[in-house]
């Protein structure tokens, strides 16, 4: 791999992110989001992309920050992911990223672990340390189902643990 | 013509799997027809007529096992005994099934199926001595074609060549074969057809531009001046025309040349030959085996001449672009439609608005129009799927020695293609329920005072947007106390709660995934899957279903279907500041009351309205705590599921609308509470209740304690944390 891997960058957090520039989109502003009811907390939604229903899912949360609120510099990042379109909700789109093959390395194994397996690598860029995310991973069905499940599962017992305190 | 060998023979291959569906369900059709009137000759013969069709084709698409054994059931039934054999039908059904099979496997790319038992009873048939077999068929085949064209004619035709004969120009059948490597067979039918018309008049023209076999050959009779060599120059085109053979019936008066290159001339139709005209040649002897053996493989359905010609088949994936452009249009209209109204309050004088709104009015009505013609190019008569069904009752029925009759009414309603394939398998299941569960068999029937034979109907009809199917019986009926024990014994309800369902929701256990009440499993039905795949397909449908049984008199199950999938008419409302939409056929009455009607009874949260106790759904928040609670109004919604009536309180309504349903990526949101969304005017996004599923949920979170009740099923996370902050001291 000497060639040059084209990079979107953005932001979620204090990450920088990468996404290959060949599945993206567009990046559209934050419109009104529906909710889906009985989704998960990062599933936002879906929106109106143009007569599209695009379904979105906000990174932040997915990535741990379960208490992020929508703020006006807040893009969506619409990606193609095996023939249809999904939405992303970021903090900011920055760049456009150029990295040489040899500046990515494979994702440390902690990340498998820890259920972050949509982690490709880590790219580097003038010292700055960028994570390339898999949207297949990202985006599949069967990762958010699993987690759906547990969320479920956690669900159940919590209310058991309300029904039996009252 | 850029297309590759691979990619021609792929094209075909599709083509023959499409067009041989048709041939196969003619084979059972015929084969019923022969099993009712056994050893009736002209059936025979025109299940050969399928059986060569079939033969022709799979060759030609390099199907060899396909065509080797619909070859060998063809000469087994061109055998003069073989009409008379008491076992053709059954051998016919067979070999229909195994047909069906192998072009399965084709088409999957599969293995293909054993074809030894089938062959074994082909050659049953066959049992007679085999030489004489041989010469006798020989002897059909060359009979057969000159027979076979003489019918094909039409009154119209004949006289038309009646009149050529009289007015003394030269008239030739001529027979053009298509390249068969060409890759346009239909474009190249109709460049013939243009270069034979330069020639002279076209009397006769065969096969018809709609059958298979017009991209392999053209016939024509043709009423010419010109001599024959003329003819073929004109016919010839390279890559395009393979072999033309031209035969002359009646050269012209001032004839130069008779027929000179003649190939494969046919005999006439005897009124022609008989003709008194001294100038009509007589037909030349027949021609070379092989020749005569091509034409013989080109029997035309005797499909009605003038529907053919009005008929186009155009692949599905257009048509559904077309209708999700008019669902783009209708969103344009109501996107219009709110611009208007704005602009009509900003200026309420202003003039121009009456032009806008009479130019939206035509409008809109033009596009209704168009709307209604789209889905109407989507729909089928319902009759595809009946057709099958004959088949299937008699294979069932037989495997159980049951007498059963059936009977079809309705088969022209139309019904959107996409519910008619999507329904085909449940209305299967339905039916063969029927026979095996419902009719008895005759020696109950007869001790029951009921005729031995038993009658199963399917009846289609309209009702208002809906198409009704009905399947019914004239069998035992269901035992609702046997379907009350059995629940029991599985463990799906409680003996109180057993006590208090009614009939209707009794029967509504037989939807419930794993409930059979058939003492024996057999291959056919009683392993208690398939009630539950039939209420699972029809959910998804948005169809409904009902029961309607009387002891000893039989059952009917009647599905009610939408018209059609892609645009439904929708009452919305609000909860919680979200729109969502349910399909508006569902509601049944829309009522305000208020909290002090509602009523707790055993945890259930029930509503009194006149003189109905429904049971409540709450979607949105909790009812309010005890202060304010009897002052407050509710909106409540009445909506049918099955068989039974619950009442939804809602925020607010928004008003009812047509909604151009768009799916929800379901690989990404796996709820079956919404099973689509739609996109307003003003560019809002609206999802599309999955009732059946609501109800359910609301069912299986059962509530536990006094006080507490259902809610918040279209609540997320946040709505909950901001209602816990509002309401303080509620539930939460």
């Amino acid at each position: 791999m000497n060639r040059e891997l084209h990079i979107v960058g953005f932001q979620v957090g204090r990450e920088t992110y990468g996404v290959p520039i060949t599945s993206l989109h567009e990046i559209v502003r934050v419109p009104e989001i529906t909710a889906v009811p009985d989704a998960p907390d990062y599933l936002e939604g879906v929106i109106n992309l143009r007569g599209k229903i695009v379904s979105v899912m906000d990174l932040r949360k997915r990535f741990g920050d379960k208490q992020a609120k929508l703020k006006k510099q807040n893009r969506i990042l619409v990606v193609e992911h095996s023939g249809k379109l999904a939405g992303l909700i970021v903090d900011s789109a920055s760049e456009v990223l150029k990295i040489a093959g040899e500046d990515i390395e494979a994702p440390p194994a902690v990340f498998q672990e820890g259920g972050l397996n949509c982690v490709t690598g880590l790219g580097k860029v003038k010292e700055r340390l960028i994570v390339l995310l898999d949207m297949t991973k990202l985006l599949a069905p069967a990762n958010l189902i699993q987690e759906k499940a547990a969320e479920d599962k956690a669900g159940k017992a919590e209310a058991k643990a309300a029904g039996s305190t009252r | 013509m850029t297309n590759t060998p691979d990619e021609r023979g792929a094209e075909l291959r599709e083509l023959f799997f499409e067009t041989s569906q048709e041939l196969l369900q003619a084979l059972n059709e015929e084969s019923l027809k022969l099993e009712k009137t056994p050893g009736d000759e002209e059936i025979v013969r025109s299940i050969r007529r399928i059986v060569h069709t079939l033969k022709g084709d799979s060759a030609a698409c390099g199907l060899r096992e396909l065509s080797e054994l619909a070859h060998q059931f063809e000469d087994a039934l061109s055998l003069e005994g073989a009409a008379a054999h008491a076992a053709l039908a059954e051998i016919s059904f067979a070999s229909a099934d195994v047909f069906t099979a192998m072009i399965k496997a084709y088409h999957a790319g599969g293995v293909l199926p054993a074809t030894d038992a089938l062959r074994k009873r082909i050659q049953e048939l066959t049992a007679t001595p085999a030489a004489a077999a041989g010469k006798s068929r020989r002897k059909k085949k060359r009979v057969d074609p000159a027979k076979h064209v003489a019918k094909d004619w039409t009154e119209v035709e004949k006289l038309a060549v009646a009149q050529a004969q009289a007015s003394g120009l030269g008239l030739y059948e001529v027979v053009v074969k298509i390249d068969p490597h060409c890759a346009m067979p239909i474009a190249a039918r109709q460049l013939i057809q243009n270069a034979i018309s330069q020639t002279g008049r076209v009397l006769v023209l065969r096969p018809d531009s709609k059958s298979t076999a017009a991209s392999k050959q053209v016939e024509f009779v043709l009423s010419s001046s010109e001599s024959p060599d003329v003819i073929t120059g004109k016919c010839r085109i390279p890559t395009i025309a393979g072999d033309v053979a031209i035969s002359c019936i009646q050269s012209p008066h001032r004839a130069k040349a008779p027929a000179k290159n003649a190939k494969a001339p046919e005999s006439l139709a005897p009124q022609n030959t008989t003709s008194a005209d001294p100038e009509v040649s007589s037909p030349v002897e027949p021609g070379p085996a092989p020749a005569v053996e091509t034409r013989a493989s080109q029997p035309e359905p005797s499909a009605p001449q003038t529907a053919a010609e009005n008929i186009l088949r155009v692949e599905a994936g257009r048509i559904d672009n077309v209708l999700n452009l008019v669902g783009e249009l209708i969103i344009g209209k109501s996107m219009l439609q709110q611009a208007l109204n704005e602009f009509g309050k900003r200026y309420p004088k202003e003039l121009l608005r009456g032009k806008f709104a009479d130019a939206m009015a035509f409008q809109s009505r033009v596009l209704n129009d168009l709307q209604r013609s789209v889905m109407k190019i989507r729909m089928v008569p319902v009759d595809q799927l009946f057709r099958r069904f004959p088949r299937i009752v008699r294979d069932v029925a037989r495997q159980l020695g049951r007498e059963v009759d059936l009977e079809v009414s309705g088969q022209d309603t139309d019904l959107d293609k996409g519910i008619l394939d999507a329904i085909a398998e449940p209305l299967t299941h339905l039916v063969r329920n029927a026979v095996s569960h419902g009719i008895e068999t005759a020696d109950e029937r007869r001790s029951h005072g009921k005729p031995p034979r038993g009658t199963i109907r399917l009846h289609a009809y309209h009702q208002g947007n809906q198409v009704v199917v009905e399947i019914s019986d004239d069998g035992r009926g269901i035992d609702a106390a046997k379907i009350r024990n059995k629940a029991l014994e599985l463990g799906m309800t409680t003996p109180e709660e057993a006590a208090r369902l009614t009939e209707a929701e009794t029967l509504e256990f037989i939807f419930r995934p794993g409930f059979s009440t058939a003492e024996q499993i057999t291959e056919i039905s009683g392993r208690g899957v398939g009630m539950d795949v039939v209420q699972s397909v029809l959910q998804r449908l948005k169809a409904t279903i009902q029961v309607e049984t009387r002891a000893g008199r039989g059952t009917t199950f009647r599905l009610k279907l939408p018209l059609t999938l892609a645009i439904i008419k929708a009452l919305m409302f609000w909860v919680e500041k979200r729109l969502y939409a349910i399909p508006l056929n569902a509601v049944s009455q829309i009522a305000r009351t208020r909290e002090s009607d509602v009523h707790q009874v055993d945890n259930y949260e029930v509503l009194q309205l006149r003189n109905q106790v429904l049971p409540l759904l709450r979607l949105g928040r909790p009812c309010m705590p005890d202060a304010d609670r009897h002052a407050s109004k509710l909106f409540v919604l009445v909506i049918t599921v099955g068989e039974k009536k619950y009442g939804l309180i809602v925020d607010a309504l928004e008003g009812e609308e047509e909604l151009v349903i768009k799916a929800l990526d379901d690989q990404t949101f796996s709820t079956d509470l919404v099973n689509g969304a739609s996109i307003l005017g003003d560019g809002k996004v609206v999802l599309i209740l999955n009732l059946p599923a609501v109800v359910e949920h609301v069912a299986r979170t059962r509530p536990r304690e006094q006080g507490t009740s259902n809610f918040g099923l279209l609540l997320n996370h946040d709505d909950r944390a901001r209602l816990a902050m509002s309401a303080t001291g509620g539930q939460a």
